[in-house]
């Protein structure tokens, strides 16, 4: 196999993600361990660029990045919990990190380049062939809403 | 063109870090944080396979998935935030506290 610059470029993601994905599991503190997270969904947004799925790594960037990660967040800083000193120092590889990924998703990818398979017709192709599917995701999304938001005000729901 | 046995490597080593995260830690933030990891090694699968096959559906199945788990997501953690302000922590240990 040629080990070319799109090789290169997937090599290089897999070992941030390997490395990221191993930070996650020996970080002790779950702060740490959502930081990490939120490092290996930006890698794989990364991947699904390489892979030519941008609407894909731009949904994991809004819905992941943007949403879970800070939902995570709020989350652990609610609950109590005991500080250790961490085995790995966040504020020295967290820039690295972020730096080889972001000089990796702006060097790789085509810009005005179509991949193989058109990604335009995205939507039509959703409605088309998935519309009872997309009404299912829709209910769950509102009765999630709504669980959710009764689950935390109601005190007395049983568990 | 990339391998394609080289991303399911790399997605099954994802899988089995988020295993590991479930099975190692017992708070109750860092088993979601390996149920997502899990997830996205599954995304990666679908994604891999729909850009190997030229076929749209495993990218649809990728999306439909990726907004599925966003909302167990959020569920998990409205279980969780109501479990640790019940027992004062969410470590799982404590769930043996639940048997009827």
């Amino acid at each position: 196999m040629e080990l070319g610059l799109e090789v290169l470029g997937f090599l290089l993601t897999a070992l941030v993600m390997i490395i990221e994905g191993i930070a996650v599991v020996m970080s002790r503190r779950p702060m740490h361990s959502i930081l990490f997270l939120f490092l290996l969904l930006l890698t794989a947004a990364a991947l699904f660029i390489e892979l030519d799925a941008v609407v894909l790594a731009l949904a994991e960037l809004l819905i992941y990045n943007g949403g879970i990660t800070i939902l995570l967040t709020l989350a652990a800083s609610i609950e109590p919990e005991e500080i250790r000193a961490p085995r790995i120092k966040p504020d020295i590889i967290l820039p690295l990190v972020a730096a080889v990924i972001l000089v990796f998703m702006i060097s790789t990818y085509k810009f005005g380049n179509v991949s193989n398979f058109s990604y335009t017709s995205l939507g039509t192709f959703i409605l088309s062939g998935y519309g009872i599917l997309l009404l299912v995701v829709m209910v769950m999304s509102i009765a999630a809403a709504l669980s959710a938001t009764y689950m935390i005000s109601k005190e007395d729901v049983g568990i | 063109m990339i391998d394609y046995s080289w991303i399911v490597y790399l997605s099954t080593f994802l899988f089995a870090l988020g295993i590991i995260n479930i099975l190692v830690k017992k708070d109750g933030i860092n088993f979601i944080i390996g149920i997502e990891m899990i997830i996205n090694a599954a995304l990666i699968n679908f994604v891999s396979g729909s850009a190997y096959l030229l076929n749209e559906n495993g990218a649809v199945y990728a999306l439909f998935t990726l907004v599925v788990a966003a909302l167990e997501t959020t569920l998990i953690v409205a279980l969780l935030l109501l479990y640790s302000s019940r027992t004062g922590g969410a470590l799982f240990s404590s769930l043996r506290n639940l048997r009827g």
